[in-house]
């Protein structure tokens, strides 16, 4: 217990860390460098126990929103007892941001599905390949920022973090950013997802450990007569 | 009173010009269409064309700097792809022989086409487009552009025409326009001159004579071999296997076009639903007309759609890599000798090179 106890201690200052830094809607400088050489190649898979669920966090910001305006409820009754002028209409804000972080969750909780992540680095390039999703890949060599009809998209380092950023149409920003843990065995995929109709963004933080791959049941190849194909794999 | 009459009139006339004046004014681009001319008759003698693969325009925009990191793999892809919709569309053309697609530049080539990609983004194709013929000659050195439209996307299935079938459209007359101006005796100059640059890069030494270069790179005729002149004909045996190389490596860029073709139209459709929802937001946020826009909806519909397009991406980046990869040896017959050839194409095809200038030199003694 008491290693867990260290590492979840230690998984929450990161993700305190990373949450604070992720909510945080301001402009990020990116660099093509990294001070340290981080590596993040190899296989991963979601580590349930250490990542954030969704709806676990979604209940969270419901009851802490929902406190706040029972308080600020209350606190208007007792402004009308003691004959005072209430401050008007304290809970229409706040159900607006209520509404408004739910609608991020959500929208977060399909963008971070994927629980395999395999990622491809050199000195130039890196491609994080996720199950169910597109591929995040980022060229270190080129332009920090490319302007394209997709969006905005920007990649690159700042400090040992890795991050992916894209702003779209309707004001919605999606920022992923990659922590390596000291010793090399976890990774901290913190999406934040952010509008400019809200002025709070919805960080989810998805924690992943290393795997061999090849010990699968099957084993794909990409063709250009067959596109994906798989087949089983031995059983070795 | 005189005043109070026109009162009348200036009234109604200010309702009119304020009316006009906040009229928001709407200039209607017609949607360019321009049709193939095709061949009526056969044009003779019928000039074969190269379309090297196209520049991905990667590495530099107009002010030097470099651009888009996100959109290299596609562009390579792209520069392997577009010069076989414009060799699909030359072929339907009907004016030309044979029109490939080829990875080096051609010496053979009697007209020789390239393009460097400006812009491919699905809602606009810019390209500039670069032809000569054989005696050094500029056909066309121009930018083209087209503009899809709603129109153009509305397509299913692997028949339908390239949303920016125009501006091959427009490439291909262009082509055929300057091929009109040649009079008998440049057509002939400039097969004489493409058959002469082969044995030239074959053997400087015999056949540098026939040929004139000016400073401007346009190239003299000042003779031809001999009818029966041993060498040139050997050069044109060789040349003919040269030719069959060519064919099966744009089979291979062939494959590539149709296997490509569907994932690439389905990438560019998404590409174009995307820039049009940005310019429609823009355009719905000054007059405040948003329907669906400004919703939890609109937000998720605008994500689904971007993954969508970035999936495509990822399709595409591994349909380019698949074709790196997956290029078959080329196997041919060469002097009754049977060569197996490796690697990428622009190797297989310096090694077909200089295998033919090997064989030539030893005939001729050289070695």
């Amino acid at each position: 217990m008491k290693c867990c106890n260290h590492k979840l201690g230690y998984f929450a200052g990161l993700v305190l860390l990373l949450s604070a830094c992720a909510s945080e809607h301001q402009q990020i400088t990116l660099s093509t460098e990294s001070p340290h050489i981080v590596d993040f190649s190899g296989s991963w898979e979601l580590d349930y126990e250490l990542s954030e669920h969704p709806n676990d966090k979604l209940r969270y910001l419901y009851e802490v929103a929902r406190s706040q305006i029972l308080q600020q409820q209350a606190a208007q009754r007792d402004n009308l007892k003691a004959g005072r002028v209430p401050p008007g209409t304290v809970s229409a804000s706040a159900i607006n941001t209520l509404q408004g972080v739910i609608g991020l969750g959500q929208l977060a909780e399909k963008i971070t599905r994927s629980n395999v992540l395999t990622i491809e680095q050199t000195s130039e390039t890196i491609a994080v390949q996720r199950d169910g999703d597109f591929a995040l890949t980022c060229d270190f060599i080129s332009e920090i920022i490319a302007n394209n009809p997709l969006g905005d998209e920007s990649c690159g380092w700042q400090g040992d973090h890795l991050i992916f950023n894209v702003s779209l149409p309707e004001g919605l920003n999606v920022n992923h950013r990659l922590v390596l843990s000291g010793n090399g065995k976890r990774l901290n995929v913190a999406t934040t997802v952010s509008s400019s109709r809200i002025r709070q963004p919805f960080t989810l933080n998805r924690v992943f450990m290393p795997f061999e791959p090849g010990q699968g049941l099957y084993d794909c190849e990409y063709t250009l007569a067959k596109k994906k194909t798989c087949r089983l794999g031995s059983s070795e | 009173m005189q005043v109070n009459k026109w009162q009348h009139l200036i009234l109604p006339c200010l309702f009119l010009l304020v009316s006009c004046a906040t009229a928001p004014v709407v200039v209607v681009e017609e949607p360019k269409t321009i049709s193939l001319v095709k061949a009526q008759t056969q044009v003779t003698p019928a000039f074969n064309i190269s379309i090297l693969v196209f520049d991905s325009g990667i590495g530099a925009n107009s002010t030097g700097q470099s651009v888009s990191k996100i959109f290299p793999p596609l562009r390579t892809a792209e520069a392997d792809y577009l010069p076989s919709v414009l060799k699909e569309t030359l072929i339907e053309a009907g004016h030309w022989g044979a029109v490939r697609v080829v990875p080096e530049v051609d010496p053979t080539a009697e007209i020789l086409v390239t393009a460097e990609i400006k812009t491919s983004n699905g809602i606009d194709l810019q390209l500039h487009v670069r032809a000569w013929d054989s005696l050094g000659r500029v056909w066309i050195d121009r930018e083209y552009q087209d503009r899809a439209t709603d129109d153009d996307y509305d397509i299913e299935g692997e028949a339908s025409n390239d949303p920016f079938q125009d501006l091959f459209n427009e490439i291909a007359n262009d082509l055929y326009l300057v091929r009109q101006e040649q009079s008998a005796k440049n057509a002939s100059d400039i097969l004489d001159t493409a058959m002469l640059r082969y044995a030239i890069a074959l053997s400087p030494q015999a056949f540098s004579e026939y040929l004139a270069v000016d400073e401007e790179g346009i190239v003299e005729l000042a003779g031809l071999p001999a009818r029966n002149d041993v060498m040139y004909l050997r050069a044109t045996r060789i040349r003919d296997s040269e030719y069959e190389f060519i064919d099966i490596v744009d089979e291979q860029f062939d494959n590539f076009y149709q296997k490509m073709r569907q994932t690439y139209s389905y990438w560019r459709q998404y590409s174009y639903e995307l820039t049009e929802y940005n310019n429609r937001i823009q355009q719905a946020g000054s007059t405040g007309k948003r329907s669906r826009g400004g919703s939890w909806a609109a937000l998720h519909d605008v994500y689904k759609t971007y993954k969508e397009s970035k999936m495509n991406e990822d399709e595409l980046r591994e349909l380019a890599a698949s074709f790196d990869a997956e290029i078959t040896p080329t196997v041919t017959r060469l002097e009754g000798t049977v060569v197996r050839l490796t690697g990428s194409l622009k190797s297989q095809y310096e090694e077909w090179r200089e295998l033919l200038q090997e064989i030539y030199a030893s005939e001729r003694g050289q070695y």
